[in-house]
């Protein structure tokens, strides 16, 4: 159907008062100027679905989404084909939690042949939200299959650990770690599921491959050796705390801050040695009176003590 | 990063209109570097004796009705009004390619290539596709490709968008030209694919009225060699002390090489990538630590830029190395405008002959949008003699993150940077380029992604910053990103509806994390204004508040009111936050956040040194005025003279220079670390206690 309206005229005039308001707003950058700044185009074009689609977007960035929602509505109603509306339009039904609406807008601009990789994940967490385990799954893999976003791969193993599905999320959380390079966080990820299986061979090579690398390794002995304490490898678990405990000393050798401090006493504490832990603990607190990590363990020991005989 | 393979025409044509059928302009292509000869053809029907172009539409409402001789082509999806049915736009261009006058020869590079078509009734856009069957004036609807109408194997993948606009419209077609410039056959045409209901009509090839509004094709080509032209200068990314990656930006496709060596005439290592690019990224691997390398940059064939004593880069130290840097800090500085260029040309002058070391910029470097062009404009081309020997560290700006994604790592940001997310310069591999640390001297600096990444506490991002500040073993903790935790610039941290809550989310997730990792800067911008807070440490609640989280209220001046912090990282004993969003645009606010020592409305930036145990930051005005210092001393026990944490040999030599023995003399400078008993003299009864904090019994 064409639609006449202003022709020519129209066009040259928007595109005079674009240059005059983009020169007289440019002294102002801001996400809420650009909003501003297409709010005054908008005066102008009442009916752009392209201003109102980007001044939708924007807004939903900025974190408004109630008025995202007005601009997208107005929109949709302009242009009701347009696919790139059932997108912000869904990302923005959702942040709002309107969840049957926004699904049915994600999914009208997958079904357009075109999906992306954030569509296809915020449809997963509405089917997650609304007990559709499986459905999210779906999409969560067809997101992944389209570019490997750390969250969505920790949220998807999150998702298949609460099902119980253990071995899908290991093999979810291997696969995103590889395409990662190998993102700390899959790995911390990967080790807890893993030990959940009871693959603890597996879990000592993710934990011996952060060994190799420079810097500070206490905190991945102390892994190392939780993890072959819950094997029952009781022999190699003290043996692996007492190389945390040597390399807890050997950094507090160079620095006796109250962060070194309480890495040691955690060690202590796992070794069973308490009075040792304690006097670490106090030691950090007298250094660092505001470490409230510090200040926590210390009541936690005190209290196992007081649990003890 | 991502490879760009794509051709876009950069040249800017001055010419004169040939005299045969072909419109030939001999034009002098300007050029960052130098000139090359360029070509510009055009083709359109009845213009300079050319005749080959076929256009029509094909109507599923008349499918057996043939408009090839129609006045006017168009596409719609409702036609007639509340049907749905559609019209597709077809348009070739035959006899575009060979060896006679006015064709494209073989073998020429195509620079650009442009339809344009006039609009004579507006309507939504098309979508622009190769056509992928053949197809002549007299096609219809119904015989168009092996199966009547037209199917999705009927054409190719987007090409472009065509604007539905009134009057002269183009498209970018380089793309199919230079694909049918190498297998001439497939030339088939394009089809446009209506987008919406509101359909549009334009000029066709049998358009009598005026020539000029036929449909008309422009290649612009170079015949032979040519020297591409630089679109971006060379610049540095991810140094690390063995490792540097050289980037720039060509307006066509060609190999990548750098030369590098010790001196501008000596460039004796070569390293070379034949892959067709225009965003070239080559890594240097095997260099020195601590060493400067000139370098020049080109193609297998051409120099583009260096060789002289301006292009170079000298690697940081090894990790760990106690050795003096600067860094320079700018944030919101995207504009391209002068007061971009006065906030840039009052550190130059500050700074002199010993440009910083480092580059950290803030985010938003790239106004209003973040696209492509305006990173070009806005960022490479003012600070273009900075970036070709300085490293810059970005981090994601509201701005930037308006066409840039940080989920999927892509748009022109991350085009743009190339970022250690698997921690080769220092740190935990992060898996992104979203955020990521990097080792510098005895520095470790954390780059956060306040604006598009998952900020909730148990996200990839706080995970990865936890376990990457609990593995370092720097003396010095800096962390930066876009949005300021405490700010009363042209933003109000307080407000949780401000930017989408993010100044929040920061202050009340990611501090309590870095605080109690020892953090001792925190950098941002986001808000146009220079803020500086007193030493401060949970101050983690909205609104935030300064009773009970100011460590030291005092000035942090150098010359007696530095701010103490403990040797090398200790939780909790404050830390220092800056906002600097003053490095270009518009500044505002009222500045009175209760914790800030200091803020100034005023454009500017800020100068960090960082020299072993010391710590100093100066806020430099776009006038040239320092208008704030501020310095943070970590200082050893007693006996540690040198502050590195550690009483060893080095202490010893120079509480030997300091002993007095028991005679007695007065304290000379430098030695009060060894004064235990606080005597104000080095004397035997130091020395006793000295020893065994030296031998450790």
């Amino acid at each position: 159907m064409r639609l006449h309206h202003g022709g020519f005229l129209h066009a040259g005039f928007a595109l005079v008062a674009f240059i005059a308001i983009v020169s007289l707003v440019s002294a102002h950058p801001g996400l809420h100027h650009d909003i501003e700044r297409i709010s005054r185009l908008l005066e102008f074009d009442p009916d752009s679905v392209p201003l109102l689609l980007e001044r939708g977007y924007l807004r939903r960035l900025d974190g408004d989404a109630e008025k995202a929602l007005d601009d997208l509505q107005r929109a949709r109603v302009l242009a009701p084909s347009n696919l790139d509306i059932a997108r912000q339009l869904g990302l923005t039904l959702s942040a709002l939690r309107r969840d049957a609406e926004a699904e049915k807008e994600l999914t009208r601009h997958i079904a357009g042949g075109n999906p992306a990789a954030d569509t296809l994940a915020e449809r997963a967490r509405i089917h997650a939200r609304n007990n559709r385990p499986d459905a999210a799954l779906i999409d969560y893999a067809d997101s992944l299959a389209l570019f490997g976003d750390i969250d969505v791969y920790l949220e998807r193993s999150r998702l298949q650990i609460s099902l119980g599905r253990f071995e899908a999320a290991a093999a979810g959380l291997r696969s995103g770690l590889n395409r990662t390079g190998g993102a700390v966080s899959i790995r911390l990820a990967l080790i807890r599921v893993e030990t959940q299986r009871a693959e603890y061979d597996e879990v000592l090579k993710l934990i011996d491959e952060m060994l190799f690398r420079q810097g500070i390794k206490t905190q991945w002995l102390m892994r190392r050796g939780h993890v072959l304490r819950v094997a029952g490898r009781v022999r190699q678990a003290d043996q692996a705390f007492t190389e945390a405990l040597s390399e807890a000393n050997r950094v507090l050798s160079r620095n006796r801050s109250a962060i070194h401090l309480v890495s040691r006493a955690k060690v202590y504490r796992a070794m069973g040695r308490r009075a040792e832990a304690v006097v670490d603990l106090q030691a950090a607190i007298v250094r660092s009176p505001r470490y409230t990590e510090a200040v926590a363990t210390l009541k936690e020991l005190q209290a196992e003590g007081r649990e003890q005989p | 990063m991502i490879r760009r393979s794509s051709t876009p025409g950069q040249e800017t044509l001055i010419g004169i209109r040939g005299v045969r059928w072909l419109t030939t302009i001999l034009a002098i292509v300007l050029s960052t570097t130098r000139p090359s000869l360029g070509v510009t053809l055009v083709f359109q029907q009845g213009v300079d004796g050319y005749v080959g172009v076929s256009d029509t539409y094909l109507s599923q409402n008349t499918p057996a009705t043939a408009y090839g001789s129609f006045v006017a082509i168009e596409w719609d999806n409702d036609d007639p009004p509340g049907t749905g049915l559609s019209n597709f736009a077809l348009i070739r261009f035959d006899d575009i390619f060979g060896a006679g006058a006015g064709q494209i020869p073989p073998g020429s590079i195509i620079t650009s290539a442009t339809l344009t078509y006039t609009v004579n009734n507006s309507g939504n856009s098309g979508q622009v596709h190769e056509a992928l069957v053949d197809w002549n004036e007299s096609t219809t609807y119904s015989v168009f490709g092996t199966s009547p109408g037209v199917q999705s194997s009927d054409y190719g993948p987007l090409l472009a968008i065509a604007s539905g606009s009134a009057g002269a419209q183009s498209v970018d077609v380089s793309a199919s030209i230079e694909q049918w410039s190498a297998a001439p056959l497939t030339n088939r045409g394009w089809i446009i694919r209506p987008t919406d209901f509101n359909g549009v009509r334009f000029r066709s090839s049998q358009y009598t009225t005026n020539l000029a509004q036929r449909p008309k094709l422009t290649v612009v080509i170079n015949e032979g060699t040519v020297v591409p032209t630089l679109v971006r200068q060379p610049y540095l990314q991810s140094a690390t002390p063995d490792s540097i990656i050289l980037c720039w930006r060509t307006d066509t496709n060609t190999s990548s090489r750098v030369r590098y060596g010790p001196a501008p005439g000596d460039l004796r290592n070569t390293v070379d990538d034949p892959s067709e690019v225009t965003d070239h990224i080559v890594p240097l691997t095997g260099l020195s630590p601590n060493t400067i390398y000139y370098y020049d940059v080109g193609t297998d064939t051409d120099i583009l830029a260096g060789g002289d004593v301006d292009h170079y880069f000298t690697t940081p130290p090894p990790i760990g190395t106690r050795q003096p840097f600067t860094a320079w800090i700018v944030g919101d500085s995207g504009t391209g405008n002068a007061t971009q260029a006065a906030v840039r040309d009052a550190m130059l002058a500050l700074t002199g002959v010993t440009p910083p070391d480092v580059f950290i910029h803030m985010g938003d470097m790239a106004y209003t949008s973040g696209t492509d062009g305006q990173f070009t404009s806005n960022f490479f081309e003012p600070y273009r003699t900075i970036l070709r020997h300085t490293v810059c560290w970005p981090t994601l700006g509201n701005h930037e993150g308006i066409s840039s994604d940080s989920g999927t790592q892509s748009g022109p940001y991350y085009d743009g940077y190339v970022l250690p997310s698997g921690g080769q310069a220092g740190g935990a591999v992060s898996g992104t380029e979203a955020y990521y640390a990097f080792d510098l001297a005895n520095v470790h600096f954390v780059c956060l992604d306040s604006h598009d990444s998952n900020r909730a506490p148990g996200s990839a991002m706080l995970t990865w910053l936890a376990e990457d500040i609990a593995t370092t073993e720097q003396e010095w903790l800096i962390a930066f990103w876009h949005h300021p935790p405490y700010t009363k610039g042209t933003h109000n941290s307080d407000s949780v509806l401000d930017s989408g809550g993010r100044m929040r989310d920061m202050r009340e997730d990611v501090l309590p994390i870095l605080e109690a990792g020892g953090v001792d800067l925190v950098l941002a911008g986001h808000s146009h204004i220079y803020e500086r807070s007193m030493l401060i440490d949970g101050a983690y609640d909205t609104p935030a508040t300064a009773p009970g989280h100011v460590v030291d209220a005092g000035s942090g001046q150098p010359g007696g009111a530095e701010y103490v912090k403990s040797t090398r990282l200790s939780a909790h004993e404050g830390t220092v936050y800056v906002v600097a969003g003053h490095g270009g645009t518009t500044v505002g606010g009222t500045g009175n956040h209760p914790l800030m020592y200091f803020s100034e409305v005023a454009n500017g930036s800020v100068l960090l040194t960082v020299d072993a145990n010391v710590l100093t930051l100066q806020n430099i005005r776009s006038d040239g005025a320092l208008t704030d210092v501020m310095s943070i001393i970590k200082r050893g026990n007693l006996g540690d003279f040198d502050h590195d944490g550690q009483i060893d040999v080095t202490d010893y030599n120079r509480f030997s220079l300091c002993f007095t023995g028991p005679a007695g003399n007065p304290l000379t400078t430098g030695c009060e670390p060894g004064d235990f008993d606080m005597d104000d003299d080095v004397d035997i009864e130091d020395f006793v206690v000295f020893q065994i904090a030296f031998t450790g019994l």
